[in-house]
């Protein structure tokens, strides 16, 4: 193995083979290889049956730098032989070399199989999750159920159901949690809103009753408007920026007319508290017109939801003067406009409180039909790509777990998926060739 | 030139018969096959010399349907000339 073969031992085995003195097999193989040599120098290729094609190569001058000083030269060209061994050759050869070397190869192979086995996983991509959390948490601090509505429309991508119907399913009770959760929410506002009224009632020691029933009608109208804006935005995109507008600038105005009358009987420090929450309120609504924008193209699927709730907003406004107005509310927004007019000529000294109490529930109110809305469009995307996800994947190099993320889901966001059902020493920092679990 | 013509010429240079120059040169070809298959590399003086070489496996990209694919390992023969031939075709 590896040895050299002499020319010597070629004449000798070529007696042997054909039976010929080693002289004759001697001046035969000098005849032969010099007759190469001939046909070679003569410029002529040649083809030696079972051995292979001899040619000749002519290289061109080409030009070189000398390292150590620089200089151009240029290297002469020269003729070659170039060999060409023919296949049947290079059969033999492998056919010998497999069963020599057999289990070298296969060890070879097998260790680079996989790798190569391995396909590009197909890039999908998914709906943005990172919307509904954020208007989720918009909306409030009070709210404690709404995230676990949040983890649920993760938990569904998470989870591979096999038929469609599974998904319905889940996006169904995932949208009555999340109906009822902004349910409560808007109770609790309404609780919450009527305790301040009762607390500012108490501070100008007036009696509760009397002023309650102007206050709130005014407030149920405005409520009211502003659902009618948010309506009218989701059907025609061009009127949508003017009718924001407008419900803007109803909210603004309606505070101003009113802030002359506190200003009689309070100090100034009232009207500073006031225009302070203005502001608030201004940020907020700013913020909720940019992430309803956002989701404009989502607006077809959730306006069925949206139809449905106008008439609710007007419930915690009403409640805690008159247990008569939701109902009416409900049915008759214009005869409440009416109704809402003469309360207000009645009395004027409790317009005060109203600009505070309004603001504020306007905003809290408008986020929080928000939530319902982005459920809808996130649970169909779910469906499509759930099938296509590996259930496992091996980290590459310079790979990161938002790569990975961003490869599979098309988020970022599901990182935090990942990073729950795997544990990591140092999630910034895994090592190649980790296999991560994948939701 | 082809593989009748230089079997002609070679055996005008040794005075055999086309038939034994056929079956003598089949049979060094052969011998010179069989040392090489061996693993052993031939050399032939004033000519060159032939060496098994060993081309590892790797793996190729293809660009289309984006697979990896194994080019298994294989052994091929190269033959390289030797000084003399070099320095007798490059003479002028």
């Amino acid at each position: 193995m590896h040895e050299k073969l002499s020319f010597q031992y070629i004449i000798d085995r070529l007696a042997q083979m054909s039976g010929v003195s080693k002289k004759v097999s001697e001046s035969f193989s000098k005849a032969f290889f010099d007759t190469i040599v001939e046909a070679l120098s003569a410029g002529e290729s040649l083809k030696i049956k079972g051995l292979g094609t001899f040619k000749l190569v002519e290289v061109g001058d080409r030009e070189s730098v000398n390292v150590s000083t620089g200089m151009r030269f240029v290297i002469p060209g020269y003729k070659k032989v170039a060999f060409t061994a023919e296949d049947s050759v290079i059969e033999e050869l492998n056919a010998n070399v497999e069963n020599v070397d057999h289990a070298d190869l296969t060890d070879k192979e097998e260790s680079v199989e996989p790798v190569s086995a391995k396909e590009e996983p197909v890039r999908e991509e998914i709906e943005e999750e990172p919307d509904i959390e954020t208007l989720i948490q918009v909306p409030e601090p009070e709210q404690v159920e709404q995230p676990q509505d949040s983890f649920a429309g993760i938990d569904m991508l998470i989870s591979t159901p096999e038929s469609v119907e599974d998904i319905r399913q889940q996006y169904e009770e995932a949208k009555t949690k999340m109906e009822t959760a902004v349910e409560e929410a808007r109770k609790a506002n309404a609780e919450k809103i009527r305790l301040e009224k009762l607390l500012e009632r108490l501070e100008k020691n007036v009696e509760p009753e009397r002023m309650d029933r102007p206050e709130e009608r005014p407030e149920c109208a405005e409520n009211i408007k502003i659902e009618e804006s948010k309506k009218d935005k989701e059907e025609p995109t061009s009127d949508e920026e003017a009718k924001r507008q407008e419900a803007f600038n109803r909210v603004m105005a309606a505070p101003k007319t009113e802030e002359v009358k506190p200003e009689r009987k309070k100090s100034s420090k009232r009207s500073m508290w006031l225009t302070l929450l203005i502001v608030l309120l201004v940020a907020i609504l700013g913020v909720f017109v940019y992430l309803i924008y956002r989701n404009i193209e989502a607006v077809e699927q959730v306006q069925p939801e949206q139809t449905t709730q106008p008439a609710k907003p007007s419930k915690p406004a009403a409640k805690p003067t008159k247990p008569a107005q939701p109902t009416a509310s409900k049915t008759d927004k214009d005869s409440l406009q009416k109704a809402s007019k003469p309360d207000s000529i009645k009395a004027p000294k409790p317009d005060a409180p109203k600009p505070q109490t309004e603001p504020v529930k306007e905003p809290k109110e408008s986020p929080k039909t928000e939530p319902a809305k982005p459920a809808k469009p996130d649970a169909k995307p779910a469906k499509e790509q759930k099938p296509e996800v590996p259930k496992t994947h091996r980290m590459q190099r310079g790979e990161s777990l938002t790569r990975v993320s961003q490869k599979y889901y098309g988020t970022k966001d599901s990182v935090r998926a990942i990073l729950r059902i795997n544990t990591f020493a140092n999630p910034d920092n895994i090592p190649v060739g980790a296999v991560v679990k994948l939701p | 030139m082809t593989n009748k013509e230089f079997l002609e010429k070679v055996s005008q240079k040794t005075n055999l018969g086309m038939d034994q120059v056929k079956d003598m040169s089949a049979s060094l070809v052969s011998a010179v096959l069989e040392g090489i298959a061996q693993g052993n590399s031939v050399t032939i003086q004033g000519f060159g010399s032939f060496e098994p070489r060993e081309k590892a496996s790797r793996r190729i990209y293809n660009p289309t349907s984006k697979t990896y694919l194994v080019v298994p390992s294989k052994t091929t023969l190269s033959y390289k000339m030797s000084a003399a031939l070099k320095t007798q075709l490059n003479k002028e």
